[in-house]
């Protein structure tokens, strides 16, 4: 609980932080577009991820997503959640990949290998990714990313995803003893 | 419990840690997306030495890679599909089995120019696609205030040919947010047959957008197909968008510029200061970019008062090509005559039975 409880103190200090780096950037600043990214690519990331399940598809979300940023910026009015204006973006672009994509060629990714190649991966990394893509359900998955990776609170996640708020716990729950059982 | 939330916690600091390495480091290719971008104006000539640049490269290693594939052998060579591209400019790629180019053909004078002395056999599909739209984008036939490019692909295989379409259209979504602004791709699939050939060959185009045109003419007969021939995919595309016309083979994404036109606003004022008529007392305003009399006009219609009113505007200069104003009858009539019998009462034939007198007659 205490630790939970400082993810989220960290995550408090970072809504002032980000909305400044956002204003920047709506005044053309890349610096600040750059702080940003580096900031906030793992969440977005993982995030696409969870969603499309394909390191490709992700990997062009993420790029997407900051190049709409930088375009759209100044329209985001400062109202104390610009991550979760950040993984609107993403979404929205998943949704629009998951349209476009050709369904004949969905062919499910070989983790293991995919992972092979990223620097200081351990075994354990591997593990818990690759669980994450095959035994969750895809609203599982979004909400143990959104939660763990993002920082977001159940009910924020509801909010976001559209889910109710007992279901996302219960899902929440769920998700995570398949993991607990899993990787322990 | 608390042991639970623990074992929770640790999971995900595992999780947030391992997404955290396997996140790609793509800070550097999304800047130079974005510095493209910084401070986009519309540009009237085309946007030569940052371009020039890029098709150079493409063209030089499509060079280096074409001399090195050489020849193929025959069935290695087999065309598997051709992929159509139109703007003005219409080219059409060769492609076998393996997507190396096999031939690149243009199909009008200024497709010959936008392929110029660039040597594609043998170089991968999207080293192609790249080198034309690079080309094109060069020379102007792309830019801000024509946005639009239509994809086409005629193949063996169906489910081959949807895959190119796609992975074609995606590439070239990107080449022109890289040239800093958003592209309007249309794309389809196609079979050839020797009627769009001819009609093709007839006006300079590629069976791509003489499909498209064929198929604008179904929805909309008010359209001749040797008219819309003429116009460029840019305007095909923003005739496209209206709602009849929409051609449910073509895929389409972004939004066709219209920044060459004076605008629906400006439109609408034309029409309204001509009609003498302020924006308040209109009802039904319309206002839709449509091809008339050879030009590209704005239908303005609205109603006010008693009268209904109709303006073709050329969507270029503003002129006025055509206007129409009549008494709007169902207005008027609604207004004055309707109700006029409501006082007197409906229902005294009711005891009457309309219906069943003539059931005893065998019909």
């Amino acid at each position: 609980m205490i630790y939970l409880a400082s993810v989220n103190e960290i995550t408090d200090i970072n809504i002032v932080k980000t909305e400044k780096l956002l204003g920047r950037v709506a005044g053309g600043d890349t610096d600040a577009l750059s702080e940003l990214y580096e900031n906030t690519k793992a969440s977005v990331y993982g995030f696409a991820l969870s969603i499309l399940k394909n390191t490709h598809d992700a990997e062009d979300v993420l790029h997407d997503c900051y190049v709409a940023v930088w375009n759209s910026a100044g329209g985001y009015k400062p109202m104390g959640k610009p991550l979760a204006w950040l993984l609107t973006i993403t979404r929205n672009l998943c949704l629009k990949k998951i349209k476009e994509k050709d369904r004949t060629q969905d062919i499910p990714e070989d983790w293991d290998s995919k992972l092979e190649e990223v620097k200081g991966i351990t075994e354990v990394d591997k593990l818990v990714i690759r669980e994450c893509m095959n035994r969750l359900s895809d609203e599982e998955r979004q909400i143990v990313m959104l939660h763990a990776v993002a920082g977001f609170k159940h009910r924020e996640i509801g909010e976001m995803l559209d889910i109710a708020l007992p279901t996302v716990i219960s899902k929440y729950n769920r998700a995570l003893k398949k993991l607990r059982d899993i990787l322990e | 419990m608390a042991d639970i939330n623990k074992r929770n916690a640790d999971i995900e600091e595992r999780l947030r840690e391992s997404v955290n390495k396997i996140t790609p480091d793509i800070l550097d290719r999304i800047l130079s997306d974005c510095e493209e971008q910084k401070g986009v104006v519309v540009h009237m000539t085309p946007k030569k030495n940052r371009i020039k640049k890029y098709a150079g490269i493409a063209a030089a290693f499509a060079v280096i890679v074409g001399s090195v594939f050489g020849y193929q052998g025959v069935t290695e060579n087999a065309l598997a599909a051709s992929i159509m591209l139109d703007v003005n400019p219409s080219v059409e790629i060769e492609v076998n089995k393996n997507e190396k180019v096999i031939d690149v053909v243009a199909k009008n004078e200024d497709g010959r120019v936008i392929i110029g002395d660039m040597e594609l056999k043998g170089t991968n599909l999207d080293v192609a696609v790249n080198a034309l739209v690079g080309s094109m984008l060069k020379e102007g036939y792309i830019s801000e205030i024509q946005n639009s490019i239509l994809v086409s692909v005629d193949g063996k295989d169906q489910a081959v040919n949807e895959r190119l379409q796609n992975e074609v259209s995606k590439e070239i979504d990107e080449i022109l947010a890289g040239g800093g602004f958003s592209g309007a791709v249309l794309s389809q699939t196609i079979t050839k047959d020797t009627e769009l050939e001819k009609f093709a060959d007839k006006y300079g185009i590629t069976e791509g957008k003489a499909k498209l045109i064929k198929e604008i003419a179904l929805k909309d007969n008010t359209k001749k197909v040797d008219e819309l021939a003429k116009l460029t995919i840019n305007e095909l595309n923003l005739l496209n968008e209206s709602e009849v016309r929409k051609v449910e083979s073509v895929k389409a994404s972004g939004k066709a510029s219209d920044k060459a036109y004076i605008g629906y606003e400006k439109a609408k004022e034309i029409a309204l200061k001509e009609a003498g008529v302020s924006r308040e007392n209109v009802r039904d305003f319309e206002c839709e970019l449509d091809f008339e009399r050879r030009v590209m006009v704005y239908e303005v219609e609205f109603e006010a008062g008693e009268r209904s009113y109709e303006y073709d505007i050329n969507a270029v200069t503003g002129e006025i090509v055509w206007k129409n104003s009549e008494v709007d009858d169902d207005y008027y009539d609604d207004k004055h005559f309707d109700d006029w019998d409501d006082k007197y009462d409906d229902d005294w034939d009711d005891e009457f039975d309309d219906d069943d007198w003539d059931d005893e007659y065998d019909d």
